[in-house]
């Protein structure tokens, strides 16, 4: 399995260390939020494996140590594509919004 | 050796063997010779050896099936002493080399007489499933007391290495636009094919040679011979830059253009031409857009009685010995033939001079043979001679009798379409059945496949020719002029029969697992009548082979006996690797210290001169104790090293402590969101103690972190969870807070740290820096001062982990030994004592400090008394689940100290707590355990240790009971106190 690290191109898989599921952002900083509160839940608990397109945390441990959302199907495992998990979030907002 | 043994079956010409090269060979300790280029099972039968083992379950006397990879039947063990001994190499597939050592295998005396053939003869009692149904009774024991010995002894594939392997595997990354499948004439035509439209080509054959079967096989090309064909496309591929490996197979087809393949590198090669330094094998991950699957096609047999008699083999094996090798399996021969492809083994084995019969399963056959007797309409009823085969019965259209002492079979050709279903990611596509070829052929293939030659069901040279071309220009490839193929074989379309008429016991289809047309038909009366189910009810199919010569008969018999035609049967999922292949190969150099290796202090070699006992911490070594001169044991070292810290002076290496550099203007808050605890606040010159939380509210790690600047911090985390804090400080960074300006990197290897405990510590630290005012005003605890050390920055932190006055100086790695060593010399007068992990971890325990074995991920601030460093203005990683309603559960367990009652006893580590020495001892009354323990603390005078507990504080000044299962339910009494045993107020650190 080839990896497209957003900084340096297609790894082999082995340079990477996979983290999970990229499903609900951290909630902010600051908060007075609750254990109960659903962002924390769907942060932590929630993953929903669906089959198709997924988006899951990969960090280039051996390599520029950038955590990267991949962009993969797992019923045919095509990796499509990858994002910096540090420009990831924000994306996603802007396409959610442009969406509405 | 000048002594030329005999090889009765080795013709005078012919071959591509090399007859200048003799080579000197053992198999059951018998001397044999062959030529070099030839393989065992070439140069065996050459030598007029017909038996080469014993079958798995049946131990039925076996010869050799086939001349490749698919061989079921002639495994052998290759042994050059106990870590060389290689089991279930197939002896078609082994190439001989002067002084091969082999073995068969599978036999309990001599392999002519194996006393475990009585299996054979009780043949009827063992069916399919027998083990399943008979061994059931008596239950589980007496399937491990009895039954399980008794079967293990019975069926086996050989011995296994009993040392270590010797030998070194390579890895490395092979990189190509398209890789060939195969070298044979299809894949070496496809690759030339893209090589010169400019393609990075490699062409993987795991044969010997490349050019496959076009070597020997007669037929010309433009008038050249094969041979010298093959030669000349080898040559241009190299000209246009492709790769060609030999010895090399492709063993599974992964995601994303990634294929893996084994180079056989040494195994050929006599033992003194195989060099030290390089590679028994190399493993190849090959990256390539595309992939060109040339990997031919496997003959199979047919079902019928006594067609596992050594001496039945395929007709392509058979053509393949007198070919390739110029050896000729039979004088009196017979060629069972269901197509017109027999009748080009019948005309090559007449023209070697045999005398040859074909029996054609065909009555409107259509070909003939100068030379050769042809019965049409009959096919073989039973095969008969133990050891080797003596006569055949036909029936059919006529029946008889022959007197032969081979028969080679010709049941049709199923295309080598494992690879084709070994991945899923871009297409989910099976091979499917031709019916109209009765065999399975690829399945419709995307942009980066193509398929040439016999895979895709072509029979003659010229169609897979022209497959090759297709295949080429389908992936980008220039068109090439095709040869003129001259002296072409016969080859037509098979009938269809899977196994002779009334084909059933002892009618093998699986040689290896000994499965039978019966077996298949058993498996449909008893309901197994799924593909899969009847694999696994049976064992078709699943021995080393993989059924490369049974699966598609197998399926087949099972489609008649279920009324179904073959392609609703379908067939089972091909998986990698499609040979077996070592362990060793894939691991590579990831083996023992090169995969985990050591890490070393840069004291580690003055440790070691100087007494030092070291032990494992995670990757590094780090000395346990140093023994002196009238130490008794290792707890009497580490009871004077501790004493030493404690009255006068101590010194250790703290440098395997992770060390992480932090700058940037948010760097504060930074820590902040990291930390529990407050990090603005904390003024530059300032080192404070800081406990990390998980997301999920457990403690995850703690350490001094240091502000050097204003935008600058040094973290220290512990030596464990180095690794784990930076890539949590990464992720956090990265996916939750990228628009904080602060950047981190890992210094721990930049930096060695020495930490000097006790009394006289100030003392020390002011002779090595005259100039700087240590003293407890001018650097109080918890204080930090940047300053040099022979001109290099040197970093001391007032900070404790002993309980005692302590110091931790930094200096870079490559001076601390020289900083290490004057500071030995600086302490000599009040004699300075290195001390180790196990002094560490009683002074640690005597204080109350955590360590990994506390905060072993299941423990919140709370149970480990750390509840204080929490702040209340801030919000951190894990606040919010740190609230959950279960950390407040009274029941929770806590630290609490215990002591030992008795002055002799010492607390065992992962010891129960009970509140009764009466028992019972089980979790309906268990309160808690122990996670730490000092065997003899010199503050209490005996052990001590860390426990949590349930209510802790409620049990201070009480009794309690350790009882540990692991030894023997012993129970030991001690006392609960506070864990903080030593300077509960920090009277001795702050002074």
């Amino acid at each position: 399995m080839l990896i497209p690290c957003p900084h340096c191109g297609l790894r082999p898989s082995e340079e990477f260390t996979p983290k999970g599921l990229a499903e609900a952002p951290r909630p902010p900083i600051g908060g007075e939020d609750r254990p109960e509160d659903d962002a924390w839940q769907d942060y932590l608990h929630t993953r929903t494996n669906r089959a198709g397109e997924t988006d899951e945390y990969f960090h280039h441990v051996l390599g520029c140590r950038s955590w990267v959302v991949v962009h993969r199907n797992t019923l045919t495992h095509e990796v499509s594509g990858s994002t910096l998990a540090s420009e990831f979030w924000a994306k996603k907002k802007q396409t959610q919004e442009a969406g509405q | 050796m000048s002594v030329r043994l005999p090889q009765p079956n080795r013709l005078e010409t012919g071959g591509v063997i090399d007859r200048d090269r003799p080579v000197t060979f053992t198999f059951d300790r018998r001397v044999y010779q062959g030529y070099a280029g030839d393989s065992l099972a070439s140069a065996l039968l050459a030598s007029g050896v017909k038996l080469f083992g014993r079958s798995f379950k049946y131990h039925r006397p076996r010869g050799i099936l086939g001349a490749g990879p698919e061989e079921p039947n002639a495994l052998v063990e290759v042994d050059h002493g106990p870590a060389e001994r290689d089991p279930n190499h197939r002896a078609t597939m082994l190439e001989i080399y002067e002084g091969l050592e082999t073995f068969s295998q599978n036999h309990v005396g001599p392999l002519s007489m194996d006393l475990m053939e009585v299996n054979d003869l009780i043949s009827r009692f063992l069916p399919a499933g027998f083990y399943y149904k008979t061994f059931f009774f008596g239950g589980l024991q007496a399937w491990y007391r009895l039954y399980e010995p008794i079967i293990r002894r019975a069926a086996g594939l050989g011995r296994p290495p009993l040392a270590a392997d010797p030998h070194h595997y390579d890895k490395i990354y092979t990189h190509a636009d398209t890789l060939v499948v195969g070298g044979g004439i299809a894949g070496l035509t496809a690759a030339l094919s893209l090589a010169k439209a400019g393609q990075s080509v490699v062409v993987c054959e795991e044969r010997d040679r490349l050019g496959g079967s076009a070597l020997w096989q007669g037929e010309t090309f433009d008038g050249q011979s094969g041979a010298d064909y093959v030669d000349h496309l080898c040559r241009e591929i190299q000209a246009a830059g492709g790769r060609l490996l030999p010895r090399t197979t492709v063993f599974g087809v992964y995601d994303a253009g990634t294929f893996g393949a084994v180079e056989r590198c040494h195994d050929h090669l006599a033992k003194a031409d195989r060099k030290a330094h390089t590679a028994r094998m190399k493993y190849h991950r090959i990256q390539a857009e595309n992939i060109v699957y040339a990997t031919g096609a496997i003959e199979r047999s047919v079902g019928f009685k006594g067609n596992d008699r050594p001496g039945v083999m395929l007709a392509s094996a058979g053509h393949t010995f007198l070919g390739k090798y110029g050896v000729r399996v039979g004088q009196q021969t017979a060629i069972f033939t269901t197509h017109d492809g027999g009748y080009g083994v019948a005309a090559a084995m007449a023209a070697a001079g045999a005398s040859v019969t074909v029996l054609d399963a065909r009555a409107d056959a259509d070909v003939s043979v100068e030379g050769v007797k042809v019965l049409k309409g009959v096919y073989a009823k039973q095969g008969h001679g133990r050891l080797g085969l003596r006569r055949v019965d036909y029936d059919g259209a006529s029946a008889g009798s022959l007197e032969i002492d081979s028969l080679l079979v010709a049941g049709g050709w199923n295309p080598a379409v494992h690879l084709t279903s070994h991945t899923t990611d871009r297409r989910q596509s099976k091979p499917v059945f031709d019916p109209d070829l009765l065999a399975f052929v690829p399945p419709e293939l995307v942009a980066q496949e193509a398929a040439a030659g016999s895979v895709t069901g072509a029979m003659s040279t010229v169609d897979c020719l022209t497959s090759a071309l297709a295949a080429g220009k389908k992936l980008g490839g220039q068109a090439l002029d095709l040869p003129t193929v001259d002296a072409a074989l016969p080859v037509s379309k098979p009938l269809e029969m899977w196994a002779v008429p009334g084909a059933g016991d002892a009618a093998f289809l699986d040689m290896q697992n000994d499965a039978t047309v019966k077996d298949v038909k058993l498996s449909a009366q008893e309901g197994f009548k799924s593909v899969e189910h009847m694999k696994r009810y049976t064992t078709l199919g699943m021995a080393t082979d993989q059924g490369k010569t049974s699966n598609v008969t197998g399926l087949a018999l099972l489609a008649a006996a279920t009324g179904r035609d073959i392609a609703q049967v379908g067939t089972t999922t091909f998986r990698p690797p499609y040979t077996p292949i070592p362990v060793g190969a894939l691991a590579g150099h990831h083996r023992q210290r090169d995969y985990e290796p050591f890490r070393y202090s840069p004291i580690h070699q003055w440790a070691e001169a100087n007494g030092a006992t070291f032990m494992e911490a995670g990757l590094w070594m780090r000395p346990a104790y140093y023994t002196r001169p009238g130490d008794k044991d290792w707890l009497d070292s580490a009871v004077r090293e501790t004493k030493a810290a404690r009255e006068s002076l101590g010194i250790t290496d703290v440098s395997t402590l992770g060390k992480i550099d932090i700058q940037g203007p948010d760097a504060a808050e930074f820590l902040n969101h990291l930390y529990t605890n407050g990090w603005k606040s904390l003024p530059v010159g300032k080192a404070r103690y800081g406990l990390m939380l998980r997301e999920d509210g457990l403690v995850f790690d703690d350490g001094t972190t240091s502000r050097l600047g204003e935008d600058h911090f040094y973290m220290t985390t512990t030596t464990a969870h180095a690794a784990g804090v930076m890539a949590h400080m990464e992720f956090l960074h990265q996916s939750a807070w990228p628009d904080l300006r602060v950047a981190f990197a890992s210094v721990t290897d930049q930096w060695g740290g020495l930490a000097l405990a006790g009394p006289n510590a100030r003392a020390c630290l002011a002779k090595l820096f005259p100039d700087v005012d240590v003293s407890n005003t001018g650097l109080p605890f918890m204080g930090v001062i940047e300053t040099t050390w022979q001109g290099y920055t040197a970093r001391i932190f007032r900070i404790s982990f002993s309980g005692e006055l302590a110091y931790e100086v930094a200096v870079p790695a490559d001076v601390f030994e020289a900083f290490w060593l004057e500071a030995m010399h600086a302490g000599g007068e009040w004699d300075i004592t290195p001390y180790g992990l196990e002094a560490l971890n009683i002074l640690r325990i005597e204080k109350g400090h955590v360590t990994g074995a506390e905060l072993d991920g299941r423990v919140s601030m709370d149970d480990v008394g750390l509840g204080k460093m929490v702040s209340s203005k801030k919000d951190f990683v894990g606040r919010a689940m740190s609230q959950r309603a279960a950390f407040a559960d009274p029941d929770r367990v806590k630290m609490v100290g215990l002591v030992a009652a008795n002055p002799d006893d010492k607390i065992i580590g992962g010891g129960i707590l009970f509140d009764s020495p009466d028992g019972p001892f089980d979790h309906t009354t268990m309160l808690g355990y122990v996670t730490s323990v000092a065997q003899y603390s010199p503050l209490k005078d005996r052990s001590i240790a860390l426990a949590f507990i349930k209510n802790a504080a409620d049990w201070h000044g009480k009794t309690l009971y350790v009882v540990s299962h692991v030894h023997g339910k012993s129970v030991m009494e001690v006392r609960a106190e506070s864990p903080h045993f030593y300077d509960p107020q920090n009277e001795k650190v702050m002074g």
